[in-house]
């Protein structure tokens, strides 16, 4: 009978253990501190993307040789990449909420930094020395006050990608345009040489105007920062959206925006095209850019330049004269707080992002993210720095898009970021955009109704005045 | 002196049940009790689960959710993915399953199994194939605009959008309630078929006066089933719609997931889950209860 009572009871403990054995936490947050062999173990995460985990793997590869010591213990950099499931913000708030967040992080844009911020989850940098150091050695110092969350700064600026417009160079051709358009006024032109010529375009494959999937989808709240936002900050001349919990978005350069998205008409293509910009005849005459695709369209054998496949342009202005400001597809590096990372181990972080930018190391870190990523890292002297020269030369596509970056503004630092461009999105885009799909090219709707209404749903899904 | 005998003995396999018990109360409590009970804390919040700060709100998530047209959405929708998914999962489960129970024996196990994949193929998976199916350049939008001069934007129409959600539904899970259905049917004892074909009932007569009836247990447990998955869906809107054209396929769960993990207002979105809870509760319930009463009148 015992011996039953035994088999029983070892029973029960195995299966409890097999029940549970997935349940203990995989890594402590920050890192580990190991007093019997003086090292601190200090976690960063890097983005969900192979060639940036491969960056930071060298850089703290690098670091680690140097065997820099906090309070006598060797710091230990180990990079791991962030969740990507469901997505890198949710990683983040559950690493917070269960102790796993890292001592560090990149891949943060001003918008979730200002929800971090708000939450107290991250450090404010603006009074640290090696942080102003950074800011120096990138010479960032014109760009840093645009990264400001009510007045402080909490993020790193790491990289921007200007989001402007990529155009069928090959169909602005046949058009008879030698130049990528600049201006309102020159869309008008092209706008009108397409329609007027659809059958040239078809034989050359081109069937629409404005590929834009995301016009049709509600739930993309966050293509509203390059279908709206960019082409809004050229025609608004740089007019914040939200500030010290007021909409500031000028009225009539929203009204602007949405007009000139109107103009496209119903040669706007909403449907998946699944090689949009790879295909042999890319059937369509412009997209919003993507700087992240360059190295897929070369190994597509995709040519860039007006005399080439496809070209990158700057936001349309309203005149000649006026500058293209477009919106900074940016992220950058923050330090979390949080009271599983101790002491040593953020100051172990600090010191590992202080060798990364320190003045010695800052432009060569810089250059190996650019040759690593193609995406233009954030400094001043990027188009003038004789170190990035080779890259620039190497791929002219950077080299219009560094021209593009120095107008690039970052996302707005509101906590209530994704509750304001989704009520613009459902309340006015989009239903917008199904009025201008029933049009033809050129006749664009009156978007003052559609824009007065997004108006009234940020306030209210903001808490805005 | 015997009834201590017997009390020991009671008092001993109470002990053993209790002892081998354990595991699953733990996990229950582990993974189930505790996650309500935190989550109806939650639900009384406004908090973003990352900031120290929490603000008690009582029941103004709940209340809040009859203003948001997307929760009233998904509440009306999940009816909506019900009928559909549950008719077309037990008709095409059982006709699966009345195929393959007439095929050689041979034969029949791997049949079963091979319409059993679909059920194990990636809900994303699928989903990119279907959206690469849709696309504007693929073959079928070709052969469409060629032919019938039909240019069809299938995820921008809410109509064949909610019925392309349908249909994978169905595909995928068709084949693994016929296998419940199957064995049901295998359990049928071949002198009943016997004894109904002597007295002149085959067919469809036969299906529905001998199967039907005797196999009714087992098609409450489908449809029972059938009707919580309705309730549960999620990759097809996520990667294929957004929840949109207008709210057409949005669900609890798209609902509750970008409410906590987009909008990051954690306290809305367990209260939304709560209310999803209550919803299929009372429903599953409402099924049950009438698939009992048939069970009690017709079934054998």
């Amino acid at each position: 009978m015992i011996m039953k009572k035994l088999i029983c009871a070892m029973l029960a403990g195995i299966m409890l253990a097999s029940a549970f054995s997935g349940c203990s936490p995989s890594d402590t947050a920050g890192g580990e501190s190991s007093e019997s062999g003086g090292v601190v173990t200090v976690n960063f995460w890097s983005a969900p993307q192979k060639v940036q985990y491969n960056f930071w793997t060298a850089k703290a590869k690098a670091f680690n040789e140097t065997e820099t010591k906090v309070n006598g213990k060797t710091i230990n950099v180990k990079v791991q990449e962030m969740p990507e499931s469901p997505s890198s913000e949710a990683g983040i708030q559950n690493a917070i909420v269960t102790g796993t967040v890292p001592a560090a992080s990149e891949n943060i844009s001003r918008s979730f930094a200002a929800t971090l911020a708000s939450s107290g989850a991250v450090y404010d940098l603006q009074d640290e020395q090696w942080f102003k150091d950074a800011v120096a050695a990138k010479k960032m110092e014109n760009i840093i006050a645009g990264w400001a969350i009510d007045s402080k700064q909490y993020v790193l600026p790491e990289y921007v990608n200007p989001m402007t417009w990529q155009w069928n160079a090959k169909a602005l051709r046949a058009l008879g345009f030698s130049k990528v358009p600049q201006t309102v006024d020159d869309l008008d032109a092209v706008l009108k040489a397409f329609v007027s010529n659809k059958s040239k375009m078809s034989e050359i494959g081109v069937t629409h105007t404005l590929y834009r999937t995301s016009l049709a989808r509600n739930d993309q709240w966050w293509e509203r920062w390059y279908d709206f936002q960019s082409p809004y900050m050229a025609l608004s001349q740089k007019t914040t959206w939200v500030e010290n919990g007021k909409l500031t978005l000028d009225r009539q350069g929203a009204i602007d925006t949405f007009e000139l998205l109107g103009k496209f008409g119903n040669t706007i293509q909403t449907n998946e095209v699944t090689d949009a910009w790879t295909a042999e005849n890319p059937p369509i005459l412009l997209s919003v850019s993507s700087p992240w695709d360059i190295q897929t369209l070369r190994a597509a054998g995709k040519t860039y330049g007006m005399d080439g496949d496809y070209v990158f342009g700057p936001s349309l202005v309203k005149k000649a004269g006026d500058t293209p400001y477009n919106f900074a597809d940016s992220k950058g590096i923050v330090l979390y707080k949080n009271s599983k990372i101790s002491d040593e181990q953020h100051q172990g972080a600090v010191a590992f992002l202080k060798w990364v930018y320190s003045s010695e190391n800052c432009t060569q870190s810089d250059v190996d993210w650019l040759k690593a990523t193609t995406m233009i890292p954030v400094r001043g002297d990027i188009s003038t720095n004789s170190a990035f020269a080779d890259q620039l030369k190497q791929y002219p596509e950077l080299k219009d898009l560094v021209e593009f970056s120095k107008y690039s503004i970052p996302c707005m630092a509101s906590d209530k970021m994704t509750d304001i461009q989704t009520a613009l999105t459902e309340s006015g885009l989009s239903v917008y955009i199904q009025e201008v799909l029933k049009q033809e090219p050129l006749h664009a709707p009156d978007a003052s109704k559609a824009v007065d209404s997004a108006f009234s749903a940020m306030k209210a899904a903001g808490n805005l005045s | 002196m015997a009834e201590r005998t017997n009390s020991k003995k009671h008092y001993r396999d109470n002990f053993t049940g209790w002892l081998l018990n354990i595991p699953y109360l733990a996990y229950t409590a582990v993974f189930f009790l505790i996650p309500l009970v935190w989550a109806v804390w939650l639900s009384t919040m406004d908090w973003n689960l990352m900031s120290p700060d929490r603000t008690f709100v009582g029941i103004r998530n709940f209340t809040g959710m009859f203003a948001n047209p997307k929760i009233i959405a998904a509440f009306f929708n999940s009816f909506r993915y019900l009928a559909p998914i549950v008719v077309l999962c037990f008709l095409f489960g059982l006709l699966l399953a009345l195929l393959i129970s007439n095929l050689p024996d041979r034969i029949k196990g791997v049949t079963a199994v091979l319409f059993f994949i679909p059920y194990l193929t990636s809900g994303v998976a699928t989903s990119v194939v279907i959206r690469f199916f849709f696309s504007y350049n693929s073959a079928f939008n070709h052969f469409l605009r060629e032919r019938f001069d039909k240019d069809i934007s299938w995820f921008q129409n809410p109509t064949s959008a909610f019925w392309i959600i349908i249909a994978i539904i169905v595909w995928k899970m068709s084949g693994y309630y016929a296998l419940f259905l199957l064995s049901a049917i295998e359990s049928i004892e071949p002198e009943v078929n016997e004894a109904a074909a002597i007295d002149g009932c085959v067919g469809f007569r036969r299906l529905v006066y001998i199967t039907l009836p005797m196999i009714l247990p087992t098609i409450t447990t489908v449809i029972v089933l059938a009707s919580g998955l309705a309730f549960g869906i999620y990759t097809e809107p996520y990667l294929l719609t957004g929840g949109g054209p207008n709210n057409a396929t949005t669900t609890w769960l798209l609902e509750i997931y970008n409410t906590s993990f987009t909008n990051f207002r954690s306290g809305e979105g367990a209260a939304m889950a709560i209310a999803n809870a209550v919803q299929i509760f009372v429903t599953i319930q409402l099924f049950t209860f009438v698939m009992n009463k048939l069970n009690r009148k017709f079934g054998v």
